[in-house]
């Protein structure tokens, strides 16, 4: 099993948003919103990404600003969907 | 008749019907509701000295208080400037001057807000058809600015048109999920429902985050028609489950301001059980031009809708394929302060679109070429020479030239090219161009090159920048 925290940040920075530096994406940066690095249409590879990489469906009702909002948030949803519950 | 007082019979034949429904909050207004928040809203935009042609700048918000405010503003004889809410302060104070709007209005705002521009002389009034009731704005470059600028008169016979296709009346509910400062949002989505009697559902402007609300309000609100763009089907195919058709809910989609490929709207029709109609048409024709034909029988594969007889021409056509031109009554009386540009848009009374198409037998539109140096992000048209002005006034920047990359769930992105002064990381670079631009119009990427690469006339090779684009830099 690859390391989530890992495994999103490359995806984030290698075809999300190719041109932001290692360092700029912070735990907590902004993903999507006005000050967001990544379109909120993006989402659609993200969730993709996801998909493939963590072998579960991520459902329309989870794709939330609260759930994706930061690498952070997207980490505990990912956490949460392989946890016992999810 | 102006459009404020067309809407306004509604409210005198069938007071208690509903107009307007805000999804998320739930409030919803009769006509009788409706007219008369117009008419307070009209006291306080005299109060503030809105007179006939002035320009007022309307954040535009998918609110109840948005459609008051715009109503109001043409019971006043006032010339809307719909704009988002959202925009960066450079575009706004563009926006603001070029249009000399020296009023504002929000949704949230009780009263009007003076800008502190000069408005200077109000629009020349026509007759009531003929006057300007709106300035939308198709870029927000200062190198080359273009507010259309639409009559009422426009609006009128572009909604009722949209309305008369597909079939629009009293029982309509419509689902409005794009941005009504675009002609696409306002006309389609806003006016055509309204003016045929039907009420709309506010539920936008759409983004993946509320892809899960869709179909929710579609049944929770009884939606029985809704338009989109491409990137909005992708989306709800891509996260929304399958869903099982109700009937008459909605009866169909409609899809414009970029091409709808047949794929998507195979999988769109399988997936949630709704045929989509693909349209065509600009903001200097109020809307659409071609109707798009949701109805299996009439939809031909690859089309882009229906015009209306002799609206449409294609002008010197070989094999076919022509530049598309228009001539209705819906389209653009100019752009607003620029002549030169105008003049420019039409030949012999007909709008060139730049776009090149052609027309089958049995009446059906084609693109087949595209206008000429426009990216089109998610349906959201970006002028390269707008993004190339804001980085080249970056104090690194050399030089600058965007150009378009396909993109699976954007049909393009945009992507930038830099010739470097001085050594800059591309990322200072977009945060820069965030700062000035609105979001969809900040490059996904930004390469920096030794030399823009130039023919033997010096022009940029925008072919080469192109495949660079797609295939990557080697």
């Amino acid at each position: 099993m690859p390391d989530t925290r890992e495994t999103i940040r490359s995806y984030i920075l290698d075809s999300l948003a190719p041109d932001l530096p290692g360092g700029r994406l912070a735990d907590d940066t902004s993903l999507f919103g006005p000050r967001g690095v990544i379109d909120s249409l993006a989402i659609i590879s993200l969730v993709a990404h996801l998909d493939g990489q963590f072998g579960f469906q991520v459902q329309a009702h989870e794709i939330t600003e609260q759930n994706f909002r930061s690498v952070d948030a997207l980490v505990a949803f990912v956490e949460r969907k392989l946890g016992p519950n999810g | 008749m102006d459009l404020a007082a067309r809407l306004s019979l509604h409210a005198g034949t069938r007071p208690d019907a509903t107009a307007l429904i805000e999804a998320d909050s739930g409030r919803s207004w009769s006509w009788a509701e409706l007219d008369g928040r117009i008419t307070a809203s009209t006291v306080a935009l005299r109060r503030a000295g809105l007179v006939p042609g002035a320009r007022v700048l309307v954040g535009v918000e998918h609110r109840l208080e948005t459609v008051a405010w715009l109503l109001a503003c043409w019971r006043c004889g006032g010339v809307v400037v719909p704009v988002s809410p959202g925009l960066p302060p450079r575009e706004r104070a563009f926006f603001t001057e070029h249009s000399g709007a020296g009023l504002s209005v929000s949704a949230a705002g009780a009263e009007p807000q003076a800008t502190g521009v000069d408005p200077g002389l109000p629009s020349p009034r026509g007759d009531e058809g003929r006057a300007t009731a709106a300035i939308l704005y198709t870029s927000g470059s200062t190198r080359d600015p273009k507010g259309v600028e639409l009559s009422h008169g426009a609006l009128i016979e572009s909604a009722t048109r949209v309305g008369r296709r597909y079939a629009m009346g009293p029982g309509t509910r419509f689902l409005s999920v794009l941005p009504l400062f675009h002609g696409h949002g306002l006309v389609v989505t806003l006016l055509a429902p309204l003016l045929a009697g039907g009420a709309v559902i506010l539920d936008g402007p759409f983004d993946a985050f509320s892809a899960s609300r869709f179909w929710r309000s579609v049944d929770e609100h009884g939606a029985t028609i809704f338009s989109s763009v491409p990137a909005i089907l992708r989306v709800l195919v891509a996260l929304c489950p399958p869903r099982e058709a109700v009937p008459g809910r909605p009866r169909f989609g409609l899809c414009a301001s970029a091409p709808l490929s047949p794929a998507l709207r195979a999988a769109v029709l399988e997936r949630f059980g709704c045929p989509v109609g693909n349209s065509y048409g600009l903001t200097e024709t109020a809307a659409w031009c071609a109707y798009g034909d949701p109805e299996p029988e009439h939809h031909r594969v690859g089309a882009v809708g229906r015009p209306i007889a002799g609206t449409v021409r294609i002008l010197r056509p070989v094999d076919g394929v022509g530049e598309i031109q228009v001539r209705s009554p819906c389209v653009m009386s100019g752009y607003f302060r620029n002549p030169e540009a105008t003049a420019g848009a039409f030949e012999d009374g007909w709008l060139r679109t730049g776009d090149l198409g052609r027309i089958d037998a049995d009446g059906h539109l084609f693109l087949v070429g595209r206008r000429r140096d426009v990216i089109n992000h998610g349906g959201f048209s970006v002028y390269p020479g707008e993004v190339d002005g804001v980085l080249e006034a970056h104090p690194a920047v050399r030089e600058a030239a965007t150009v378009e990359r396909p993109s699976p769930t954007h049909g393009e992105v945009p992507v930038a090219f830099v010739a470097l002064e001085r050594p800059v990381e591309p990322s200072a670079l977009r945060e820069h161009c965030r700062g000035q631009l609105a979001p969809h119009k900040v490059p996904v990427e930004i390469v920096v090159l030794d030399a823009l690469p130039r023919s033997p006339t010096r022009k940029v090779r925008k072919d080469q920048l192109r495949s660079l684009a797609r295939d990557g830099v080697r």
